[in-house]
């Protein structure tokens, strides 16, 4: 799974720290989320969008090969 | 810095246990030292587990989703392992390959147990994501 939070935290100039507390997840988390390695929660990914200002399928893109 | 409800429960019962050894090392004549030894031990735990997070306080949650699925792992792993261990000294015992007593096997499944749940918990953090 790709994300674009990378791009969509620049545009707002949050830092992963800003965006970490606004969800109320670890920094790590976010780090972790931004290089794709962990599969967040609908309940997260939900956080992310709206903080975020924008739609999951935004956010979080699923490509066609993944299980 | 700020403490959660629990570290402070912990530090003030780990307190209680380290005054009432001293207290019966004090009083009592007849229980016995290691009874006394067990309590103070515990009461240092709780003491330093409150301690170390009191000190180690973040701005920010310390657990999250993606830690608590860690740690689940972490536990998962460790109880398979364990699983193995028991099922090896079963063997063991029934092809009489081994002469163990059982305050020396329930040593062993307690160190391992431990030493796993510690040692699944640093990798999986380390790693920082389980699949």
């Amino acid at each position: 799974m790709k994300t674009r939070i990378k791009e969509f935290r620049a545009r707002y100039d949050l830092t992963q720290e800003d965006l970490a507390k606004k969800v109320g997840v670890r920094r790590e988390t976010i780090v972790f989320l931004e290089k794709g390695k962990y599969n967040p929660s609908l309940r997260l990914a939900h956080d992310i969008a709206r903080a975020l200002k924008s739609r999951i399928d935004e956010i979080f893109i699923f490509e066609d090969d993944e299980n | 810095m700020k403490t959660t409800k629990t570290d402070k429960i912990m530090m003030g019962l780990g307190l209680v246990l380290c005054i009432c050894a001293v207290a019966l090392l004090m009083i009592s004549e007849t229980i016995d030292i290691v009874i006394i030894l067990a309590l103070f031990v515990a009461g240092v735990i709780g003491l330093i587990t409150g301690f170390s997070k009191y000190l180690g306080y973040r701005e920010g949650p310390r657990t999250d989703e993606r830690t608590r699925k860690l740690s689940a792992f972490a536990t998962t792993h460790s109880w398979f392992i364990t699983f193995v261990l028991v099922n090896i000294l079963f063997l063991l015992d029934y092809f009489d390959r081994l002469k163990i007593t059982v305050s020396q096997i329930l040593g062993l499944i307690f160190f391992v147990m431990l030493l796993t749940m510690v040692g699944m918990n640093v990798y999986f953090k380390r790693k920082g994501y389980a699949e």
